[in-house]
């Protein structure tokens, strides 16, 4: 641009701009402390409405009082004291919207956090929003490939869907959401990851994983961490879900993680107990409940008259020493469409991902199964299951009759191939060719130990010599011939 | 039975006292201060007095505004913004030279800002 074009735009800008009187309505801070704000006037208030307070810090109106106005600050809170001036700001808690927000790492005010440049999107999404209603929605169809067998096989997700991932520190929750983030390369989905309460460490280790396997084109990630204000942590699913609204509003399928829920209800309780409202169950204020349901009820699947997408939600809780009757985890346990439950004693015998699939479900996943892996999934959760029982006896190995004996091996074969390491989805034809030859006795001849080895020699034998049979099983299709030609292939393969 | 704030108290003073004088008022006040006494309110006092002050003032139309300007303002201007804000209203005044021109009010619970300052503010919003 030339210098007198500039000129010329900046004296248009400057003859259309008028003079005004800007009205705004003020109130005082009277007491502050701990992230909350204690102010009087504001006698218009509206409840979830942005102030601003000096220094162009916001804050939230939480509590409207007969004479005073309770609100958590966002952000550092040093510098304001009593008698400080609080301007309304008019807008209901919102956040910058858009396709310029996918790669990049906010917080959960929809600043910038990862260096890059600011946007100035024209967009904003209100966080609280209510969930869509009966008439938009219609059941699960389209399945979320995970890309990991035993979730994949036996507690699927559907697009749209509520799937809590539940356990102990240090089980692999986050590598669960994680690896079914970097397997959605390809599928149409848009991914938001929101960290609430993780170490500042840990979201840059995530971020640079994703960067690698790729995953940022697809990614948006909110993150409020473990040194930001309990309200800053309260906020961010909200936050995080009115980024994923918006996409859905496109017509696209948006995967939502919140890595973890437990966090956001003690910052929850935290802010309530600041602003005395009375403790309850645990000190959880009286709606920690309806915190979480208003959440995850906004996870759904549109129908196409209301514009279609879906956001699916993972959320994570982290339970203490294994107990799942604790207040929280029995809340999202009762709103979720099903639990994936991951055990301390599984991951340190090995089995990873350590998901415990006897108590997990999924309760509207298997209908938005691909075909063949229905076909195949149903065999293996039966041998799973009957190896459970005979699990216990197979310290006795040597006194056991020949048939039962086949069956322990047969399970311990299947446990075998559903282990698998972090950072490796698999797609989804693959599976089902594993679990196949699997569960229909193909290896019983392989040593349990060298299960592994055979399957990746499998997989490589497939993808160079099978790669019509691949395609159509990924597209969903199975009927006698596949099977057959499947059947064919395993025993080709064998004979190698 | 629900606990009575400062304004409770102030808005029931105004009630008691209105259109007292002499005596009568005087009687009134002091039954007012020995329930403060019985009911230990003393402490209180110093916000009930500002409550009530407030309160008053808006139940007979007074407007408290507070002007500051760049510059000080001669009557004229000062008698003209008065009048925009009704009959009854008491002003105070002051200087504030970042406002750069231009004059800001205060009222209870707005404020009009008209200063240079907030222009030019606004000015740099819209280039960008």
């Amino acid at each position: 641009m030339s210098i007198n074009t500039i000129v010329e735009e900046l004296r248009k800008n400057i003859a259309s701009f008028e003079k005004q009187v800007s009205v705004e309505e003020v109130g005082t801070v009277i007491e502050v402390g701990d992230g909350i704000a204690r102010l009087s006037g504001l006698s218009k208030c509206q409840a979830s409405e942005m102030l601003e307070f000096p220094n162009e810090t916001f804050g939230v109106a939480l509590n409207l009082e007969e004479e005073t106005v309770g609100a958590v600050i966002l952000g550092d809170y040093k510098h304001i004291k009593q008698g400080d001036t609080v301007k309304r700001t008019g807008r209901i808690l919102s956040v910058p919207v858009g396709e310029e927000l996918i790669g990049r790492v906010v917080n959960p005010l929809g600043e910038p956090i990862d260096g890059g440049t600011a946007f100035h999107s024209k967009k904003f999404n209100p966080i609280e929003k209510i969930a869509p209603g009966v008439m938009t929605r219609e059941p699960v169809s389209q399945p979320v490939q995970t890309g990991i067998k035993a979730i994949d096989a036996m507690i699927p997700v559907g697009r749209g869907q509520r799937e809590l991932i539940i356990g102990d520190r240090q089980t692999g929750k986050t590598a669960v959401a994680i690896d079914t983030i970097i397997n959605q390369k390809g599928q149409d989905m848009i991914c938001v990851y929101v960290a609430i309460g993780q170490k500042e460490s840990k979201v840059a280790r995530i971020v640079a994983k994703l960067k690698e396997a790729g995953a940022m084109d697809y990614t948006v990630v909110v993150s409020a961490g473990a040194s930001d204000p309990a309200a800053l942590l309260y906020i961010a699913p909200y936050a995080g879900v009115a980024i994923a609204e918006y996409f859905m509003d496109q017509g696209k399928d948006v995967l939502c993680v919140y890595d973890d829920l437990s966090k956001q209800a003690w910052a929850y309780r935290e802010i309530s107990l600041l602003l005395r409202r009375p403790p309850g169950r645990e000190a959880y204020p009286g709606d920690v409940f309806y915190i979480h349901s208003r959440l995850l009820e906004r996870a759904c699947r549109r129908n196409k008259e209301s514009g279609g997408g879906s956001i699916t939600a993972l959320p994570i809780i982290e339970t203490q020493a294994g107990d799942v009757t604790a207040y929280i985890p029995t809340n999202v346990i009762s709103i979720t469409d099903g639990q994936i439950f991951l055990e301390t004693d599984l991951f340190y015998r090995g089995i990873r991902p350590a998901v415990n699939v006897g108590i997990s479900v999924s309760r509207v996943g298997s209908s938005a199964q691909i075909k063949p892996m229905k076909k195949v999934a149903g065999k293996l959760k039966l041998s799973l299951a009957q190896f459970r029982e005979l699990e216990a006896f197979s310290q006795f190995s040597s006194d056991l009759d020949p048939e039962t004996k086949k069956q322990i091996e047969l399970g311990q074969r299947m446990v075998e191939i559903l282990k698998q390491p972090q950072f490796a989805p698999m797609p989804v034809a693959h599976q089902v060719a594993i679990i196949y030859a699997v569960s229909n006795g193909f290896t019983n001849e392989v040593e349990v130990v060298k299960m592994k080895e055979w399957e990746d020699k499998f997989h490589a034998f497939l993808d160079k010599t099978k790669p019509a049979l691949i395609e159509k099983m990924s597209k969903g299709e199975w009927d006698e011939k596949i099977e057959g030609e499947l059947k064919d292939s395993i025993n080709e393969f064998k004979k190698k | 039975m629900k606990k009575q704030t400062s304004k409770d108290y102030a808005s029931a003073l105004f009630t008691a006292t209105q259109g007292l004088k002499g005596k009568e008022l005087h009687e009134v006040i002091h039954n007012f201060v020995s329930l403060l006494a019985r009911e230990q309110k003393l402490k209180q006092a110093e916000k009930i007095i500002a409550e009530f002050v407030a309160y008053a003032k808006k139940q007979e139309g007074i407007q408290d505004i507070s002007i500051s300007s760049a510059h000080e303002l001669d009557t004229k201007a000062i008698n003209a913004i008065k009048k925009s804000f009704g009959e009854k209203v008491e002003v105070t005044q002051a200087v504030d030279e970042s406002l750069i021109g231009g004059f800001v009010v205060k009222t209870q619970d707005k404020i009009f800002d008209a200063s240079l300052k907030m222009q030019l503010v606004r000015l740099k919003h819209q280039l960008h």
